[in-house]
C-alpha cells in the first residue's frame, strides 16, 4: 500500500537521463518528459571492485531504478559530472600507501598505515578481514566495517613485507 | 613531529569516551552537550576533525584547521531545520538543511556512524518539539564497541576490560585461586616436580665419585664404594621415576578438575544470561569458551606451569652445581646459553606468524571443499568439475608453497641449537682436556659436566615458548573470565509479588522497544487480553510481532512502558514461574538430540508414559510416531530418525500440550506444507488452543479467521484491532495482506 502512494519512478534511458544537484545538497532527477523534478535520487556502482566505472545504476529514494547508464560516457556532460561527483563524494574507500606496523594485541590487530586520506589507525579483528582479491589488491576491514585497499606492487618493500605476512 | 601527529591524530579518528577533548567544549561554549559526534572527513576526501555538538535547543559545529578551532556553525533547532544522513560505501554525509537550502555538509567515516545516527535520531525529535531521551548504554542496547579508557583501543567483543591493559598477573592469580580447592593434589603435583628434579641433578654428581674415587687407579681409591654407589644410583633412578608418576598424575587430575570447574561454572552463568547476550555474541565463539580455551588451561596448568619451573630448577641446579664444583669453566660452558635462549624467543615468534598465515591458507583451501562437497549436484549440473579441481589445485599448492617457510624455519632452529649447545661440551673438552692430561684436572669433574650440559636442551626450548604459552593462557583465563563477570540482565527480582494461581490475562502499557536503543521495534504499544482470548496476530514481516511476544515470555525488557500478565508487571514476577506457565510452539521448532518421549516431555520431565501418548494424541503425532521403527524411542536431532516440518511441528505442539500452560504463543510456520498436513497441524492447534489466552502470530486464513480479535502490527506500531469480519469491512492493512493471501491461494487450488 505505500507503494501505492509513491508512484513508480520514470525509466529513462542513459542519453535521456537529466540529473541536477538541488539546493537541499540532494540530487533530483528531471523527468524527460517535463514535470516536478524527482528529488532523493540516488547513484550506486553495479561492480565497485571489478569495473567501478561502468555500470552505474540511479535509482529513487526506495531503491527503484531510474536508469542503469553501462557506461558514464553516454551521459550529458552536465549530468556525468554530477554522477561522478556524487559517486566520489558518498564513498570512503581510504587507499593504502604505506604499512608502518601491524602489532598483535590479544584478539585485535593494530594496523599504523598511511593513506591518501592521511595516517590512520585501524583496528582489525580477523585475519579474516585482510585479504587478497583476484586482481592482487588487498582489502582490510577494520573492527567498524571500514574498508581500506592496497595495492601491494605499488608499496615499498616493506610495507610490501608485513601486507604478505598478514594476508592470507 | 609526525609521530606526535600521528599520536594526535589517530587519538582524534579513534574512539572516545563520555566528553569531546577539553578546547572543542571551550568553542562550543563551555557546556557538556547531550550528544555528540566527529565528522572525521574533510570535503576534500582528507581525514580531517570536525565536530558536532548537540544541546537542548541547538547544534554547533566546531572544526580544527592546522591546529587551531574555530566555529563552523550554529543552529537552532526549531521547524525549517532538518538534520539528514546521506549514506555510502565506508563514509557518509551529515547534511544540515535550513528552509530547504543545503546549511552545512559534513563528511564522515564508518567508525561514526553509531554516534550520528543516534545524534540525528535525537536531533529530529527534538526539532520536532519531542523530548526525547538520549539512548543510554546499557541494557538491552547495542552500543558502540567498548574501547579501554587506558590505551583508547578496542576491547574484544569477548571481554569487559581491555585485556592488554589489564595486569596479565591478576588474571593468572584467579586463575590459580580456584587451584586452592585442591591443596592436596596441588601439594603433591608440585612438590614431587620439585624434588624429582633436584634428584635429577645428584646422578651426575655420583658419576663423578665413581669415576675419581673408585674407577681410577690411584693411591686413595676405595673399591668398597662401588656397590654402594651402584645401589643409590639405583635408588635415585627409581625415586625419580616413582616422583615423576606422582607429579604427571596429581597435576592432570588436578587441573582436570579445575577445567571441569571452570567449564561448569560457564555453561551455568551462559544459561542465567538473557537472550540479548546470546544475540550479541556468536554462537561458535561461546562455545569455544567452554571447549578449547577450559581445554587449553588444562594443558596449562598440568604441564605449562611445571614445565617452566623444572626448567628453571634445572637451569639454575646443575649451573649452582657446577659452579661450586669449578667456577671458572662452569662460566665457560654456561655462555651459549643465554644466546641460545635468545635464538628460541625468535624461533618461536617467527614460528607463530607462520603458522598464522598458513592457517589462513589452509582454511582458504578448505573452503573450496566445504563449497563444492555439497552443492556436488550444482558442479556437475554446470559441469565445473575441471575449474573447481583448478581451484583447489591453486590453493592446495600455495599451501604447500607457504609450509616451505614453516620447515625452513625450524630446520634452521634446531642445527642452529645444537651447535650452540655442542658448544658448551667443545668448551669442557678444551678447557679440561688440556688440565687433565696435565693431571691440572680430574676425570670424574669432566664427565660430570658433559652430563649437566646434555640437561639444558630440554629446559631452553620451554623457557623459550614460555612467553607465548603465559599469553595464551592469560587470553583464554581472560576469556572465560569475562563470560563470568557478565551480570544477567534479566533475571528474578528479590522480592516477588506472589500471584496464586496463573490465569493468563495480558496487558501491554505503553510499551516501547528497541535492540539497538536507536531504531524503535515497537512504539508506544498499549492493549488487553482477556484469559482465554485467541490473538491472532498479524502484519507485514519487520512489523514487530515476534519482538513483542518475546517481551511477554521476558526474553527481553521493555525500554518504556510495562507488560503485565494477570494485573502483575512481569519484571516483579517469578521469573522462572512466569515462563513455566507460558507454553511456546516456535515457527521452526527446535528438537533437542533425544528421543522422541524426551522431547516432548521437555518441558515436564517427570511426565508418565501414558500423560505422553495422551499429549501425541491431541496433537496428531501419535499415528507418525507408532510409524517409526523405534516409536516413542526414536532417537530425533542429528544423525537421528529425520522427521519432516510438518512432523516437526505436530511434535512441538505436543512439548506445549504436556506442559499444559494457561499462556500460549505460537509462532505459526510460514512454510507451507500439503493440505492433508496443514489439516492436521490445525486440528492439533484447536485442541492446544481450547482453554487458554493464546496469542499467536498467524499466517493462516484459517488461524486467522477463529481468532477473537486481530492485531495488525506495523513498523512497530498497533494500527488495526477488531475481528476479521470489523477489519475486512475497515479496508485498511489487514484487508489489503487478505485479499494477496486470497489471491495467492486461488493461484494454487488452480
Amino acid at each position: 500500500m505505500k507503494d501505492k502512494e509513491k508512484p513508480e519512478p520514470p525509466k529513462v534511458g542513459p542519453a535521456d537521463l537529466s540529473i541536477r544537484r538541488e539546493a537541499d545538497g540532494g540530487l533530483a532527477l528531471l523527468p524527460p518528459g517535463g514535470g516536478e523534478p524527482l528529488a532523493g535520487v540516488r547513484v550506486a556502482r553495479c561492480f565497485p571492485w571489478t569495473r567501478p566505472d561502468s555500470y552505474i545504476s540511479v535509482r529513487d529514494e526506495a531503491g527503484r531504478e531510474i536508469s542503469l547508464v553501462p557506461d558514464l560516457g553516454e551521459l550529458t556532460p552536465d549530468t556525468r559530472r554530477e554522477i561522478e561527483a556524487e559517486l566520489v563524494a558518498q564513498e570512503f574507500i581510504p587507499r593504502i600507501v604505506a604499512v608502518h606496523d601491524v602489532e598483535d594485541r590479544f584478539d585485535v590487530m593494530i594496523w599504523n598505515v598511511e593513506t591518501d586520506r592521511g595516517p590512520v589507525e585501524l583496528q582489525v579483528k580477523n585475519a579474516e578481514d585482510v585479504h587478497q582479491l583476484d586482481d592482487g589488491r588487498v582489502v582490510v576491514r577494520d573492527h567498524a566495517g571500514g574498508t581500506f585497499v592496497a595495492t601491494p606492487s605499488e608499496l615499498d618493500p616493506r610495507s610490501r613485507r608485513i601486507l604478505d605476512e598478514r594476508c592470507g | 613531529m609526525v609521530k606526535f601527529l600521528k599520536k594526535r591524530l589517530a587519538a582524534a579518528t579513534g574512539p572516545f569516551g563520555e566528553l569531546p577533548p577539553g578546547d572543542v567544549l571551550e568553542v562550543s561554549g563551555g557546556v557538556k552537550p547531550c550528544l555528540f559526534a566527529l565528522a572525521d572527513v574533510l570535503p576534500s576526501g582528507a581525514y580531517g576533525e570536525t565536530w558536532v555538538l548537540l544541546y537542548e535547543r541547538e547544534l554547533v559545529l566546531v572544526r580544527r584547521a592546522a591546529g587551531a578551532l574555530s566555529p563552523a556553525g550554529r543552529f537552532e533547532l526549531k521547524t525549517g531545520l532538518s538534520v539528514k544522513i546521506a549514506e555510502g560505501a565506508g563514509g557518509s554525509r551529515f547534511r544540515v538543511v535550513r528552509e530547504g537550502i543545503l546549511a552545512a555538509e559534513l563528511r564522515f567515516s564508518i567508525r561514526q556512524a553509531k554516534r550520528f545516527s543516534k545524534l540525528l535520531h535525537v536531533a529530529n525529535a527534538r526539532i520536532e518539539g519531542n523530548a526525547e531521551p538520549i539512548p543510554q548504554a546499557g541494557e538491552g542496547f547495542v552500543d558502540e564497541e567498548k574501547t579501554c579508557p587506558k590505551c583508547r583501543r578496542l576491547v574484544p567483543e569477548w571481554a569487559d576490560s581491555c585485556p592488554y591493559c589489564l595486569h596479565r598477573r591478576r588474571i593468572l592469580m584467579r586463575l590459580a585461586s580456584y587451584t586452592r580447592r585442591y591443596p592436596l593434589l596441588i601439594g603433591a603435583g608440585m612438590g614431587a616436580a620439585v624434588a624429582g628434579t633436584l634428584l635429577q641433578l645428584v646422578p651426575p654428581k655420583l658419576t663423578k665419585v665413581l669415576i675419581n674415587d673408585v674407577l681410577t687407579p690411584s693411591p686413595h681409591r676405595n673399591e668398597g664404594l662401588l656397590w654402594p654407589l651402584v645401589i643409590v644410583t639405583a635408588v635415585v633412578i627409581v625415586l625419580r621415576v616413582a616422583l615423576q608418576k606422582v607429579r604427571l598424575k596429581n597435576l592432570a587430575v588436578l587441573s582436570e578438575y579445575v577445567t571441569h570447574d571452570l567449564r561448569v561454572a560457564v555453561f551455568d552463568h551462559l544459561q542465567k544470561l538473557s537472550l540479548a547476550y546470546y544475540s550479541k555474541k556468536p554462537t561458535g565463539g561461546l562455545i569455544s569458551r567452554i571447549t578449547s580455551d577450559t581445554d587449553r588451561l588444562w594443558d596449562f596448568i598440568a604441564f605449562g606451569v611445571t614445565e617452566v619451573v623444572i626448567s628453571l630448577i634445572v637451569i639454575v641446579g646443575a649451573a649452582t652445581v657446577m659452579f661450586i664444583e669449578e667456577p671458572v669453566l662452569a662460566a665457560l660452558t654456561l655462555i651459549p646459553i643465554p644466546v641460545s635462549l635468545v635464538i628460541t624467543a625468535f624461533h618461536v615468534r617467527a614460528m607463530h606468524s607462520i603458522l598464522g598465515r598458513l592457517w589462513a591458507k589452509w582454511s582458504n583451501m578448505t573452503s573450496v571443499l566445504s563449497d563444492v562437497i555439497p552443492g556436488a549436484r550444482v558442479v556437475k549440473a554446470f559441469t565445473q568439475e575441471k575449474r573447481e579441481s583448478g581451484r583447489f589445485t591453486n590453493r592446495s599448492r600455495v599451501v604447500a608453497d607457504d609450509a616451505m617457510n614453516l620447515h625452513t624455519e625450524w630446520t634452521n632452529y634446531w642445527p642452529k641449537l645444537s651447535l650452540l649447545l655442542s658448544a658448551g661440551t667443545l668448551i669442557i673438552w678444551s678447557y679440561a682436556g688440556p688440565r687433565i692430561v696435565g693431571g691440572a684436572f680430574d676425570l670424574g669433574s669432566f664427565v660430570m659436566f658433559l652430563g649437566y650440559v646434555a640437561m639444558f636442551y630440554g629446559p631452553i626450548e620451554h623457557l623459550g615458548m614460555m612467553n607465548r604459552m603465559f599469553q595464551r593462557a592469560t587470553t583464554s583465563a581472560h576469556r572465560v573470565f569475562s563470560v563470568l563477570d557478565t551480570p544477567p540482565t534479566i533475571y528474578t527480582p528479590h522480592k516477588t509479588v506472589p500471584c496464586g494461581e496463573f490465569k493468563g490475562a495480558v496487558e501491554f502499557d505503553r510499551v516501547s522497544f528497541s535492540y539497538d536503543g536507536i531504531k524503535r521495534v515497537l512504539q508506544n504499544i498499549s492493549f488487553r487480553v482477556e484469559p482465554g482470548e485467541v490473538i491472532g496476530l498479524a502484519g507485514p514481516s519487520g512489523g514487530g510481532k515476534t519482538t513483542l511476544i518475546n517481551l511477554i515470555c521476558r526474553f527481553y525488557d521493555p525500554v518504556e512502558g510495562r507488560v503485565l500478565v494477570d494485573g502483575v508487571d512481569v519484571r516483579r514476577r517469578d521469573l522462572h514461574e512466569l515462563r513455566r506457565n507460558i507454553g511456546v510452539v516456535l515457527q521452526e521448532p527446535y528438537l533437542f538430540r533425544g528421543t522422541v518421549t524426551e522431547n516432548i516431555a521437555y518441558g515436564n520431565p517427570g511426565a508418565s508414559p501414558g500423560e505422553i501418548i495422551e499429549a501425541a494424541k491431541a496433537a496428531n503425532a501419535h499415528d507418525f510416531i507408532v510409524g517409526f521403527p523405534d516409536g516413542y524411542d526414536t532417537m530425533l536431532g542429528e544423525r537421528g530418525q529425520t522427521v519432516s516440518g510438518g512432523e516437526r511441528q505436530r511434535l512441538s505442539i505436543a512439548r506445549a500440550i504436556l506442559c499444559n500452560p494457561k499462556l500460549l504463543i505460537l509462532d505459526e510456520a510460514t512454510s507451507s506444507v500439503d493440505s492433508k498436513t496443514e489439516m492436521k497441524i490445525q486440528e492439533a492447534i484447536d485442541r492446544l488452543v481450547k482453554g487458554r489466552t493464546t496469542i499467536a502470530i498467524a499466517h493462516r486464513l484459517s488461524t486467522l479467521r477463529k481468532a477473537h480479535r486481530l492485531m495488525i502490527l506495523d513498523k512497530g506500531k498497533l494500527v488495526e484491532q477488531g475481528t476479521h469480519e470489523e477489519l475486512m469491512a475497515a479496508d485498511g492493512l489487514y484487508a489489503g495482506l487478505h485479499r494477496t493471501q486470497s489471491e495467492l491461494h486461488s493461484l494454487f487450488a488452480v
